[in-house]
């Protein structure tokens, strides 16, 4: 397949299974009476040098945007409303020299998709992307863990929830989230983030004494506190700017990447209900330990697997699915 | 408040002067979740509620808009009687993902907390969905196409349906290109029942 810039000039055609996933990428017919060849981006018709074509024959061009790693900071809004990059902006990027790729295609009634589709085509492509170089051996150990939720977990989980009330349930659950507190509270200083730091400490201390001990999340009650956005030691390291590193599937504890793996290890240090669990549980292995101990873990299994379950249940490819839930969850996490 | 922090709010401001915000996708979308919570409410059993609640979902999400986007630059080599199969599997597995988490008598308390509009005929809603004492942060992105607005992604959690299909489709079809991807939506909408 033939690259060419702007300008038809031929580029190369190295490099291109990796720019092509990475591209964004609209078609357009191009008709007699028209120019030869012409851009498209974003409703701009930009004409443009001929390439090699056949008379008369209808040649379909796929354009690209030159972004070669997704951008550090999708440019969608948070929850809370901010200003963002328009996907004008972002074209602005790719303007000198955008590699284009010319193909031909067998279906030209097709290709209705609007300049809405364009714009989105960046983010989607981008927005759960991580290396897997290791996906074979993932994909392995992926389905040992499906395995053990399906017929260890899940039958646990039923049994969980046959004899303990949703109240008790809860309960247990705030509570242990609780107990997290300086997971939270550390890591919000190591961020640089004293408000949230406080607005945490004043959640704890509201929890532990009206709350009866974090039973009850009374602390919701109060806006600026049910507002509180939990963070972790794996969010600092991104904050620092450490890279995110590979994707990894580990047994039982499922997917992490190095970074999130590290600071996993950070969290379970944090954690108070972890020292509480090495020393109770003595005999047991590391494995099982940490994933007792986990933070947001312990507390949260149950709703873990529902949300395992609901990824996983309707997917074309649950591996995949997961795996892009992880990445999108994750950013969302660290953009706290 | 500091100039670093002022300058957001600035920001916004002047985007909100060149984008008004538009308040008929959010009393649609408002519309939308009063049907489903009332239906939730009075449902007798789960299989009435899911039959009450589908023509709702039907009528507010753009099926066709999110298979598109999900399966990515690739759509354009299906032919048309491929891509209304793509659209139809694709809705019953959108559909199944959704009423798979109704439960008659429940339903999630949403607050709506502001909507921003990106570009005209664009809008991106955020809410916060309190359900069964956990709270979801959840984004409705909103188009208008042909004069109504309708939900193109849903985003609960930072985690975009179409993008998390997109991952899937996008490894489906470079190995078996169109028909690859519609013998693996048939496989899922099988397996799902």
């Amino acid at each position: 397949m033939k690259t060419f810039n702007r300008t038809g000039k031929f580029l190369s055609t190295k490099g291109l299974p990796s720019l092509a996933s990475l591209t964004l990428i609209l078609s357009v017919p191009l008709i007699a009476n028209e120019p030869d060849l012409v851009l498209v981006k974003h409703g701009e018709v930009v004409p443009m040098t001929k390439p090699e074509k056949a008379p008369g024959e209808t040649v379909y061009l796929e354009s690209a945007v030159a972004i070669k790693t997704p951008p550090k900071k999708a440019p969608r809004p948070s929850p809370t409303p901010k200003p963002k990059a328009t996907p004008a902006a972002i074209t602005q990027k790719g303007r000198n020299d955008v590699p284009i790729t010319v193909v031909k295609s067998s279906h030209p009634a097709q290709g209705t998709a609007s300049s809405q589709d364009d714009d989105w085509d960046a983010e989607y492509s981008h927005s759960a992307q991580i290396a897997d170089p290791v996906q074979p051996v993932n994909r392995g150990v992926f389905w040992f863990n499906h395995q053990l939720y399906h017929y260890v977990f899940t039958p646990l989980n039923k049994t969980y929830k046959f004899v303990l009330p949703r109240p008790a349930r809860k309960g247990i659950s705030n509570a242990i989230n609780n107990i997290e507190y300086p997971v939270r509270f550390v890591n919000d200083l190591l961020q640089w983030k004293p408000d949230r730091a406080g607005l945490e400490t004043e959640k704890f201390v509201i929890n532990s004494t009206a709350g009866v001990g974090g039973l009850f999340k009374v602390s919701d009650k109060f806006p600026k506190l049910a507002e509180v956005k939990p963070t972790d030691t794996s969010a600092t390291f991104a904050k620092w700017g450490i890279p995110s590193g590979c994707y990894i599937v580990w047994p039982v504890l499922g997917p992490k990447t190095v970074r999130d793996t590290v600071g996993f290890a950070g969290d379970v240090a944090l954690n108070p209900a972890s020292w509480f669990t090495y020393g109770i549980v003595g005999g047991l292995t590391a494995t099982t330990a940490l994933a007792v101990s986990a933070p947001q873990t312990a507390g949260n299994t149950s709703d873990k697997l529902d949300t395992y379950e609901t990824i996983t249940k309707h997917a074309v490819d649950p591996y995949l699915s997961v795996r892009s839930a992880y990445v999108q969850n994750r950013k969302k996490v660290e953009s706290h | 408040m500091n100039l670093r922090t002022l300058a957001p709010a600035i920001a916004l401001l002047l985007t909100g002067s060149l984008f008004a915000s538009n308040d008929a996708a959010e009393s649609r979308l408002h519309g939308a979740v009063d049907q489903v919570v009332a239906i939730t409410k009075k449902s007798p059993d789960r299989s009435s509620l899911i039959a009450s609640v589908k023509p709702v979902l039907e009528n507010i999400l753009n099926f066709e808009t999110m298979t598109r986007r999900a399966i990515g630059p690739g759509w354009r080599q299906f032919t048309p009687e491929q891509q209304k199969d793509a659209v139809r599997l694709f809705t019953t597995l959108i559909l199944r993902t959704y009423t798979a988490k109704f439960t008659p008598g429940e339903s999630p308390a949403v607050e709506f907390k502001g909507t921003v509009s990106p570009s005209p005929g664009r809008d991106e809603i955020s809410t916060t969905s309190l359900y069964r004492g956990n709270r979801y942060d959840v984004i409705y992105r909103m188009e208008e196409q042909s004069g109504s607005w309708t939900i193109t992604d849903v985003v609960i959690e930072g985690v975009s349906l179409v993008a998390n299909y997109r991952s899937q489709f996008e490894e489906t079809f470079s190995q078996g290109g169109p028909s690859g991807v519609l013998k693996a939506l048939e496989r899922s909408v099988a397996d799902s029942k």
